[in-house]
């Protein structure tokens, strides 16, 4: 799944192993978001959108 | 996902998915095998499940190390040198421990060659074991850092 958690984890000035350790994952777990090899549940993706200060729709929504 | 298994699993949900998925196909294996012993079967009857038990063990263990899940944080050259000391030194005392253990466990007339050597081999598998892992986990994470 195509997604803008890597633009909003920089936008935040955070690192992965950051990011990872704020939302109770591994760093890998945000580096396979990232990279679109790994579909978070929807528990995941709202703790990110929380850290990340953005909406489900702004990190998650693919728009055509 | 809510199941009496979590006491063994961990908590990042990647890595619980992934061993979820391990113990689902070494469970069908499991089946298949005792399927297959009895079209090809009799067998001994202690030997199907003693097989089924080292196919379900073998098979989990091995998809495990060879999907680089284990070292999660290892991502650098720094860290990878840092946890193959790490893998080194528990190999050592694993290794001491099974040696000790076998020593103080085995009946009758031996060798006291044979609990050394047996403590070596263990020794000698589970550094080639960790070692695989991390240098899976190490490739794996290098591929999703940061630039």
């Amino acid at each position: 799944m195509k997604n803008r958690v890597k633009l909003g984890r920089i936008k935040k000035d955070l690192t992965q192993a950051q990011l990872a350790k704020r939302v109770g994952a591994t760093r890998q777990t945000i580096g396979l978001i990232e990279k679109g090899d790994y579909n978070p549940s929807l528990q995941l993706c709202i703790a990110i959108a929380k850290e990340l200060d953005q909406t489900l729709d702004e990190l998650f929504w693919e728009v055509s | 996902m809510k199941t009496w298994l979590s006491i063994f699993l961990p908590t990042d949900e990647y890595k619980r998915q992934r061993i979820l998925v391990f113990i689902a196909e070494g469970g069908a294996l499991i089946a298949l095998a005792q399927f297959l012993s009895l079209l090809i079967g009799p067998f001994e009857s202690s030997l199907v499940p003693l097989i089924s038990i080292g196919i379900f063990v073998f098979y989990v263990t091995i998809r495990y190390i060879s999907s680089g899940i284990e070292y999660t944080e290892v991502a650098t050259q720094k860290d990878y040198n840092k946890e193959r000391k790490n893998i080194f030194r528990s190999s050592l005392s694993f290794g001491a421990i099974f040696t000790v253990f076998n020593f103080f466990t085995q009946r009758g007339d031996f060798l006291i060659i044979e609990p050394i050597m047996m403590g070596l081999l263990a020794t000698l598998f589970f550094f080639l074991f960790s070692w695989l892992s991390l240098k899976r986990s190490f490739n794996k994470n290098r591929e999703l850092m940061d630039e």
